[in-house]
């Protein structure tokens, strides 16, 4: 038998009116496993990701993350039950510094509210310069240390990237879900968020990727879900999903599938 | 891996806010005149009004146009609950806290779900609906002359005015010292997440509508110590209170001194309050120069007469930062 998964998404249907966006999605993520998910446009891919995040509940299926069943919980309780995930379009808060957007994925080991913080005055400087030393270390690990001070606007998109990766694993997540970090970045900058991903795999993270860019998800991913129409078409290996006759129609099309077998 | 060697961003200190209280209780040594002191009690009775506004749209960004009516509730609360229910000023001041909790608990829990332009009209509704409440229930409110609020008595006496400027001085105190409190400390942190961005705040496992609920809460609080502040420094309650030119004064102070700023709300009142006296000197200009300095202000600081100073700090903690890490480049090369 193997280890029980980290996520499970078991039935997932997502209906919007009259329109069948997500059916019968289901899927696995065993302990340090790097999962992609792909599809081209409109195949589900985001929706899925809304669901699993908690940002839209799903019609029907359930979502488990662990042991617990997470289904209809609010986006506000993933972070602390060890998921923590990145934006496709960069959602940093641009009112703080880049050290302060780090802190922020601390946040909810710090007293909740303003009596529950000022019976803990005595501990809270500490918490407070502890968890800032942890900020700069992650702010190291991205590379972006000597941006600690910055505001948000002086960074370029790929830096913004890795800052909203480092905000997300402050946290301490056992599951990182990763949407298209990749995208809008330059060669230079993926290579590099790439070398980055490997590391954070081999320290035995846990990963969910959403992306468009299949070299990248190739290279980066240890098993791959690919998505077309709402409906899961092949679940396997980089190799096995690269050869699945299902998956070359739904990206070049039917009739170049056929050729190839 | 080593300590980190680039030096945390310096958190602010808390020491400008014991220099602007030590200003504030040397005013009444040094200003004798009755006018001044009256003047210093009603800057920070608008001070402690802001500081509210400035965390609840400043920080969280969320606009309530309301303020004035919590304030007005607040006075009034004081006020009536010593006179028809006897109570005391220190227990009516604990009520009528707590009343004014309770109901703005009740509006922000329809309210808080609106934004922006929509939750600014809706505050804006309530403050008139509590205007015309307090000036049309001519029986329980006194109409347009309203109440009056019993003076503040020590000992059998009543205290005079530099006893009523010690006690708004030490509520402002508590007001300043909560409001730094909350702007420097992680709670702070949270309220910008969620103006910035609610859906990254929610993922980041930030409680957002919880959230806004208590800084409204809050800030409605504040709003009716500065309320009770105008009380027993007038000694009357009556519907101005929570009329149009209370709010013109609010958002000119925050704009002034700063919105999202720590020293803004103290700064603007400052200003707000003692400018037209300084301008009473111009006569017939003296409202187009006020005007005038107004708009000098919104084109030429944005971000205030406080944003002014804090961004220096801002810039000196960056070139702090860069300057570490430059140490560190020079070591690495020494090493190597």
């Amino acid at each position: 038998m193997s280890v029980p998964p980290i996520l499970k998404v078991d039935g997932l249907y997502k209906r919007f009116g009259g329109l069948i966006a997500i059916n019968n999605v289901s899927f696995e993520i065993a302990p340090g496993e790097v999962k992609g998910l792909i599809g081209p446009n409109g195949a589900g891919k985001s929706t899925t990701f809304d669901m699993i995040t908690g940002v839209r509940p799903p019609t029907s299926g359930d979502i488990w993350f662990k042991a617990g069943r997470i289904t209809n919980q609010p986006a506000h309780t993933r972070s602390p039950l060890g998921m923590a995930r990145t934006f496709q379009i960069v959602r940093l808060f641009r009112g703080l510094s880049v050290l302060d957007n780090v802190l922020m994925g601390l946040q909810p080991k710090f007293p909740d509210g303003l009596f529950a913080s000022l019976a803990r005055l005595g501990s809270l400087r500490k918490q407070e310069s502890e968890s800032r030393d942890k900020a700069i270390q992650l702010l190291e690990f991205v590379g972006l240390a000597d941006r600690a001070g910055h505001p948000i606007e002086a960074l370029t998109l790929g830096q913004a990237r890795l800052v909203d990766i480092a905000r997300a694993l402050a946290s301490e997540p056992q599951l990182l879900m990763l949407d298209e970090p990749a995208a809008g970045l330059n060669d230079a900058e993926t290579r590099n968020l790439g070398n980055m991903l490997a590391i954070l795999k081999d320290r035995g993270m846990t990963m969910l990727l959403v992306e468009h860019d299949l070299d990248f998800i190739m290279k980066a991913c240890d098993t791959i879900v690919v998505m077309d129409h709402g409906v899961k078409i092949a679940d396997g290996s980089p190799a096995e999903v690269c050869r699945n006759r299902d998956v070359i129609a739904a990206y070049i099309g039917r009739r170049a599938a056929d050729a190839e077998h | 891996m080593s300590k980190p060697t680039l030096p945390a961003a310096p958190t602010p200190t808390i020491l400008p806010v014991f220099v602007f209280l030590a200003i504030g209780a040397l005013i009444p040594l040094v200003l004798e005149s009755g006018f001044y002191i009256r003047l210093a009690m009603l800057v920070w009775t608008y001070a402690v009004l802001c500081m509210g506004f400035n965390l609840l749209y400043g920080f969280a960004g969320q606009i309530s146009l309301g303020q004035p009516a919590f304030y007005s509730l607040g006075a009034y609360a004081y006020a009536m609950l010593q006179i028809k229910l006897g109570w005391s000023p220190a227990v009516a001041l604990g009520g009528s806290l707590a009343f004014v909790a309770v109901v703005s608990l009740l509006i922000g829990l329809p309210l808080l779900r609106l934004r922006t332009h929509y939750l600014a009209m809706a505050t804006l509704a309530f403050m008139l609906v509590e205007n015309g409440v307090a000036n049309r229930w001519i029986d329980f409110t006194g109409g347009q002359s309203g109440v009056e609020v019993p003076a503040l008595k020590w000992a059998g006496e009543e205290i005079g005015r530099t006893g009523i400027y010690y006690t708004v001085l030490g509520l402002a105190a508590v007001v300043l010292l909560l409001h730094d409190f909350l702007i420097r400390s992680h709670l702070g942190r949270g309220m910008q997440a969620i103006r910035d961005d609610e859906t990254a705040a929610q993922a980041l496992g930030v409680r957002v509508d919880l959230y806004k609920l208590r800084v409204l809460v809050l800030s409605s609080v504040m709003a009716a110590i500065a309320g009770i502040c105008f009380g027993i420094t007038s000694l009357r309650v009556d519907p101005s209170l929570s009329e149009f030119h209370v709010l013109v004064s609010l958002l000119t102070i925050v704009v002034m001194g700063g919105l999202g700023t720590r020293f803004g709300p103290i700064i603007g009142s400052v200003i707000v309050v003692a400018l037209p006296q300084v301008l009473t000197g111009f006569g017939r200009f003296e409202t187009a120069i006020y005007g005038a300095c107004i708009l000098v202000f919104l084109i030429f600081l944005p971000h205030g007469l406080s944003g002014l100073v804090e961004r220096k700090f801002q810039w000196r903690a960056d070139r702090a930062t860069a300057d570490a890490k430059r140490r560190k480049q020079v070591l690495k090369e020494e090493v190597s």
